[in-house]
């Protein structure tokens, strides 16, 4: 079992298997060898690590992605679809899905990091600059003439 | 830019720029990634140029379209005004380049940074690939009718992926322009496409050697994994397929070549995983002894069920894809249990002549059997003018089938109807603990229906391993 403790000072006691899908706490396992010294993740709160842990356990029996499949996806031959398991896990508010993104990415956990990033690119399709500013609360601090000359130059990019 | 709606509030912009990067990957359409370009400064900043301008695929019609035309006049000035522009682009697909050689010329000059190049109008003007010799990180080509003047212009570009036909005939001796690039690739060459050409590189292992030494002398390209073969001739011996490429998994068998039934191709053909080509060529593929996991045929000229039952598809086959004519026996696909139990992903092009209801049904009530996840299915009319191609029936015979499919095959996950004019991508719903249920199909954007379908397309070609789903 591996203890981890989160940046409000909560500990969480599960099986290696589980954490080791986070490639950092991996790493820290096979350099410290077997301890019983909790380990400190400073950059992750409670209420994260458990939404983060939850998917660990869901996919503790899968293969560790291999550097062939992250080759893979230099070729862009990957899917923006998400696991039905994922879907669900990941519907979640703004906020959470935003902290779930940043603990996969400081904790390297490929996979979680990309149905996160999956989601948001989800949220974003289809809609229209108006659209997206709305639903990410983005202030729109182009000036007008600057608007106009952007959708002028991009002309060629709206037929697909 | 943003608005603080709660001090504690993480939004999207405060993420760092590798985040705010992968998010960016995924949107795979030109307008997705615009839109969010158009947000604010902060998202222009990172995705004009570096993400829009990184991959342009210019999908061109063979009519000339003004609409389309002055469109693209605004990415010719974009490049001419600022360097930066031109120095983004990464990958470029272009068709047709009718009236715009030279501005397409010039802007390619302009690009030195590509990595891949395509441009399938067949004989491109010089104009075009005067450019080429300017792009040192160029890796990847693709030129299907090229003169073979042109080809002189390649001469010391190491490359990963080269597909290159030219017009006229070609002698591929080891001294002609062609033979010394595919000489100076040979540890990066992944994919090749031969055709049109007479194969003059020596296949014989030397004497005393029992087998090929693959110290850079031997004409042996170890790193091709996909092969595409056309015509290509040889004098007096066959070509050895299992000595020059030894790693080939994939191959596309453009036309084949004589000689490729010879018992020293057998290792080559064991050695495969995809093929794609005619029923003669998965004939050949199962007498030399390949394990397909996946296959691409075209069988136009099946007309009997028994004709169908003689096909050679193996039970290791995952992906299917058939191209059948008009007289294609549909019920013949009801075998498909039996000869192939493990297919995941079929794909079927059909021809009809009246509406496709009921051919669709009749083909989901064959498939109950499969363990599918994916079915792909696209037609077209046959002995109609053009005009009348879409039928306004099609969403209506969708929209019923649809229904009707959850029961017949609980493993499928996603479904894609396509015809000229009509393309509907369908995932399964999930229901309120995440479950697939029987709750039938959602429809999909096209970019994601579209996304997906090409997964599983390429799924089954050359991974090593087979991936374990996520769900």
């Amino acid at each position: 079992m591996v203890n981890l403790v989160t940046s409000d000072n909560e500990s969480f006691t599960v099986e290696k298997a589980v954490a080791s899908r986070s490639v950092l706490i991996k790493n820290m396992l096979e350099d410290v060898g077997e301890s019983d010294q909790p380990i400190p993740l400073p950059n992750v709160t409670a209420s994260v690590l458990k939404k983060v842990l939850e998917y660990c356990d869901h996919h503790k029996n899968e293969p560790m992605p291999t550097s062939e499949d992250l080759a893979a996806e230099d070729t862009r031959k990957r899917t923006t679809d998400i696991g039905e398991w994922d879907q669900k896990f990941i519907q979640v508010d703004q906020e959470m899905l935003f902290e779930i993104i940043l603990a996969a990415n400081y904790l390297d956990i490929k996979p979680l990091l990309d149905v996160g990033c999956k989601t948001v690119a989800n949220m974003i399709k289809g809609k229209t600059p108006e659209e997206i500013r709305k639903l990410f609360n983005i202030v729109n601090d182009f000036t007008p003439e600057e608007e106009a000359q952007i959708k002028k130059e991009n002309e060629w990019a709206e037929d697909r | 830019m943003i608005i603080l709606v709660d001090s504690c509030m993480m939004l999207l912009a405060q993420l760092d720029n590798d985040i705010l990067t992968a998010i960016c990957s995924f949107l795979t359409t030109r307008r997705s990634l615009l839109s969010l370009a158009r947000t604010c400064r902060a998202f222009h900043a990172i995705i004009i140029p570096t993400f829009l301008y990184a991959r342009l695929h210019f999908a061109g019609s063979p009519y000339v379209d003004t609409a389309a035309e002055l469109r693209l006049r605004s990415l010719f000035d974009a490049v001419r005004r600022r360097e930066s522009v031109g120095r983004a682009v990464r990958h470029l697909v272009i068709h047709s380049t009718t009236g715009a050689d030279s501005l397409w010329g010039d802007s390619l000059s302009r690009m030195p940074n590509m990595r891949s190049l395509t441009i399938s109008r067949r004989d491109p003007s010089p104009v075009l690939l005067k450019a080429i010799p300017t792009m040192p990180h160029l890796h990847t080509l693709s030129l299907k009718s090229c003169s073979s003047k042109l080809v002189e212009l390649l001469r010391g570009i190491r490359f990963r992926h080269l597909d290159l036909i030219t017009l006229e005939w070609y002698n591929l001796t080891p001294d002609s322009a062609f033979g010394e690039i595919l000489l100076y690739s040979r540890d990066t060459l992944n994919e090749l496409t031969l055709s049109n050409l007479t194969w003059c590189f020596e296949s014989d292992i030397p004497s005393g050697q029992s087998s090929p030494s693959h110290d850079g002398r031997d004409p042996v390209w170890p790193r091709i994994t996909r092969l595409h073969l056309g015509s290509v001739f040889r004098d007096n011996t066959p070509l050895n397929l299992a000595y020059h490429f030894p790693s080939v998994v994939c191959l596309r068998a453009l036309n084949r070549p004589y000689g490729l039934d010879h018992p020293c191709n057998r290792p080559f053909f064991a050695g495969l995983r995809s093929l794609e080509g005619q029923t003669e060529d998965l004939k050949l593929a199962e007498s030399l002894g390949a394990m397909l996991r996946r296959a691409h045929i075209s069988i136009p000229y099946i007309v009997t069920e028994s004709a169908f039952d003689n096909l050679p598809l193996q039970s290791t086959l995952q992906s299917l894809t058939l191209y059948v004519n008009l007289k294609f026996p549909s019920n013949s696909l009801k075998r498909l249990a039996v000869s192939c139990p493990k297919v995941k992903f079929l794909g079927l092009h059909l021809e009809v002549e009246s509406s496709i209801g009921p051919l669709l049904e009749t083909i989901f009530s064959h498939l109950s059997d499969l363990p599918l996840e994916c079915v792909h299915i696209h037609w077209g009319y046959v002995g109609k003018p053009h005009k009348l191609l879409v039928s306004s029936g099609d969403s209506r015979d969708v929209a019923m089938l649809v229904r009707l499919v959850p029961r017949i095959i609980p493993s499928l996950h996603f479904i894609s109807f396509t015809s000229p004019g009509f393309k509907i991508y369908l995932r399964r719903s999930t229901d309120a603990r995440g479950v697939a249920g029987l709750g039938g199909f959602t429809k999909m954007s096209e970019e994601d229906g579209l996304g997906l379908l090409q997964y599983y397309e390429w799924r089954w070609m050359d991974q090593a391993e087979e991936r374990v789903d996520s769900s």
